[in-house]
């Protein structure tokens, strides 16, 4: 049984990719379809939240991934309440249980929810009363479903036979919540060449299980790559236990032109971001024709916008 | 003397063997011995019961109370209650037990109440403050009634110092209780495999525990110092378990009740009932421990019993305290592995009495034994759990297996459901 679907298919929470199938993961981007404005169009904007309640609930601070849900919030036209939690209560000792009970008396109909510790977004879903929804907008090194479904969501747009493509994540797999969510996605969409490439001081134990192929080598890992998606190295990561410095790492992993030139010529560059030039990748790549970066981060809102419509809205039969 | 004969039971005595045929048993507060022509005081039938030593756990953890001594004694009582005569119980409790003191205050806190309880041997601290940094007064310690030493959760101490502990308990012939594993080098919540890596949590890899043991064996055979190996994990672990033993060195070891029952695959969802310490590790180090098990490198079975808080486990996994109520199911845990993984009842029986106290140097206790029927089905819910925590993977589930009486310095107390059946 998956907590996150109710008895008739419908979705109840956003928690992981994982237990999604392909049908689930098409129709959110079927929906996500429907919410991209082209290009010079205005936003497009529904009333379809009107009335209802969603807080961003950040113990980790975040600006772009809580601007993005803020703004798909008030695209749908629901009030939306930011929670910076990370800097206010739960510094004075407050836990993540009372915090939550103590919102949740607000009348909120749903939670968008970042934390540091993995599993985070199902404890809070298996605490919220019945009809309050949770939207995982990042666990830990868990999952960050919505940036993978995003990143779906542009392969999709310029290479939808996902059986026939091969794709590459490079970087830093084990700390990385979005490299988990994304290796659920693709194979659930049926990639069968999933490479994951680092050093093996960051990749972590048990990948082929996970449906992926590990490489430490960056040359034979992107040769005849799809898709590159490249990963962000956390500063604190940069030298010490895991590499021995920035410059080694871009050396050995930076995404550059020379590189790209082994994967397939129309391979898709993909970044979360935010960007560190110079560290995982050329700015020359990063602002090529091959990018889709920018891309990533405009569907990102549409992408928002339907999974909280398909949870809150009319369409949800729940409601 | 008042003298009781339990006709017809299966006999676990881990001294003699009787090719499993029930016999006829006589009990008195000297001990058990096959039925001679007296007449008894009092008579149980015991078809389809078997017989065993009220056990002794080498690894309990006493509740962190603070300071509140009726916590103690009602977890002592909770493990009387399922069947232990005894418990060892690790240092990192509180008051800490790195000093006469501390050991002494609990020690007068204890065994006092109106019920009865499990005796309780104190694990001194070997190093202070459990920090790994200094010595303990382990020479204090002892005089203050310490079997043994250990650090319980605390951190590892580096090489130096360890070594230079276990030469200095060997002076005073105290065994040292080693949980193995590096925990500063390799923090972590969950066994580092593909079920840690899927969840996203902190892994501690096998390696943690392979190069704590191969550590200890080094130093066990530098200092001559007897070392226990309180919980194994690891194939590993075992497989290097074996070595030190095949070269005769002073080195036992345990495993948790856990280990042997589950994997990680247990953890499923971040089942945080399954956060445990050491983790649930894979399939084949589950199977190496139940063959250590078997074949004796592997000589004591425990609880582990840690009783949490009630807010202990709220939180997201990692957040969590590890560690689960050990004791109640204990029994019934035994069955299991006696009828799903072919461990013979006389082993779980000597595992769990005879072969700790050996551990510990105290003589095996002749005087009371349990009363297990292995058929009986039961349910774990909140009003049959003895201990204070309720935080056990077992709660809400089918059990099979129970006490039906405990017998203490020869004195029988058959428990109500049972009286009947067994014509008491």
């Amino acid at each position: 049984m998956n907590p996150q679907i109710d008895e008739h298919g419908q979705f109840r929470h956003l928690l992981t990719i994982q237990g999604l199938s392909a049908d689930n993961i098409h129709s959110i981007l079927d929906r996500a379809e429907s919410f991209v404005s082209s290009p010079g169009s205005g936003p497009r904007t529904s009333a379809e939240l009107k009335g209802r309640t969603i807080v961003n609930l950040f113990f980790e601070a975040s600006t772009r991934t809580r601007s993005a849900f803020e703004l798909a919030g008030k695209r749908l036209s629901a009030d939306v309440l930011n929670m910076d939690v990370a800097t206010s209560s739960t510094s004075k000792g407050e836990t993540l249980l009372d915090t939550l009970k103590t919102l949740e008396a607000m009348d909120v109909d749903m939670f968008i929810v970042r934390h540091h510790a993995s599993g985070a977004a199902q404890f809070i879903a298996h605490q919220v009363r019945p009809g309050v929804a949770v939207l995982n907008a990042g666990d830990g090194r868990h999952a960050h479903p919505t940036q993978a479904l995003l990143d779906v969501f542009t392969i999709r747009r310029h290479k939808p036979d996902f059986e026939s493509l091969s794709v590459a994540i490079v970087g830093d797999i084990l700390h990385s919540r979005v490299a988990r969510s994304e290796i659920r996605a693709l194979r659930a969409l049926g990639v069968r060449d999933l490479r994951v490439i680092g050093p093996s001081t960051l990749l972590p134990a048990g990948l082929s299980e996970l449906g992926a192929q590990p490489e430490t080598r960056m040359d034979r890992g992107i040769e005849g790559a799809d898709v590159i998606i490249m990963l962000r190295l956390q500063k604190e990561r940069m030298s010490g236990h895991f590499l021995p410095g920035a410059d080694e790492f871009y050396q050995r992993y930076g995404l550059t032109q020379a590189r790209l030139a082994s994967a397939k010529p129309d391979a898709l560059v993909m970044h979360p971001g935010p960007i560190n030039r110079g560290v995982e990748i050329e700015s020359r790549v990063a602002d090529g024709p091959q990018s889709v970066i920018l891309q990533q981060v405009h569907h990102g809102v549409a992408v928002r916008m339907a999974i909280m419509s398909m949870i809150l809205g009319q369409s949800g039969a729940r409601r | 003397m008042s003298l009781t004969r339990i006709t017809d039971v299966q006999w676990l005595d881990p001294h003699a063997e009787h090719s499993g045929k029930p016999v006829s048993v006589d009990i008195d507060a000297d001990g058990a011995r096959l039925s001679g022509s007296g007449e008894a005081a009092a008579n149980i039938d015991g078809r389809g019961l078997w017989l065993m030593p009220a056990m002794l756990d080498l690894a309990q953890h006493l509740p962190r109370a603070g300071n509140a001594a009726s916590a103690i004694s009602g977890e002592l009582h909770a493990a009387w209650r399922n069947g232990f005569q005894a418990v060892c119980a690790a240092p990192d409790t509180d008051p800490l037990v790195d000093n006469p003191a501390a050991m002494e205050w609990i020690m007068q806190h204890v065994g006092n109440g109106p019920q009865p309880q499990a005796r309780l041997h104190l694990i001194g601290a070997l190093t202070q403050g459990l920090a790994g940094n200094q010595l303990s007064n382990m020479a204090s310690l002892q005089q203050a009634g310490c079997h043994a030493l250990g650090q319980g959760d605390g951190p590892m101490p580096d090489i130096g110092l360890l070594r230079q502990a276990l030469r200095y308990a060997a002076d005073l012939d105290l065994c040292v209780h080693l949980n193995p594993h590096l925990n500063t080098t390799f923090p972590g919540c969950a066994h580092d495999g593909a079920v840690a890596s899927r969840l996203g949590l902190g892994g501690i890899p096998a390696v943690s525990e392979t190069l704590a043991v191969a550590m200890i064996i080094a130093l066990v055979e530098d200092t001559g110092c007897r070392v226990h190996l309180s919980r194994l994990s690891s194939a590993g672990g075992v497989e290097r378990l074996r070595q030190a033993q095949a070269a005769a060195l002073p080195i036992s070891a345990g495993v948790s009740i856990w280990n042997l029952l589950y994997t990680d695959q247990a953890i499923a969802d971040y089942d945080a009932r399954f956060h445990l310490n050491p983790p649930l590790r894979q399939e084949h180090d589950r199977q190496a421990l139940l063959a250590a098990l078997r074949d004796g490198t592997i000589s004591v079975l425990s609880s582990d019993h840690r009783p949490v808080g009630q807010d202990a486990k709220l939180g997201p996994f990692a957040d969590t305290q590890a560690g689960a109520n050990g004791i109640d199911g204990f029994i019934a845990a035994l069955v299991k592995l006696a009828r799903d993984e072919q461990i013979a009842p006389a082993t779980l029986a000597r595992c769990t009495s005879s072969a700790p106290c050996a551990v510990i140097g105290a003589p095996p206790n002749h005087g009371d034994w349990l009363l297990v029927d292995p058929q009986q089905s039961w349910t774990m819910q909140a009003h049959n759990v003895h201990s204070a925590s309720a935080h056990t993977p077992w709660l809400g589930q089918a059990m099979q297996g129970a006490i039906a009486g405990r017998i203490r310095h020869g004195r029988c107390e058959i428990d109500e459901g049972w009286r009947g059946r067994l014509g008491v």
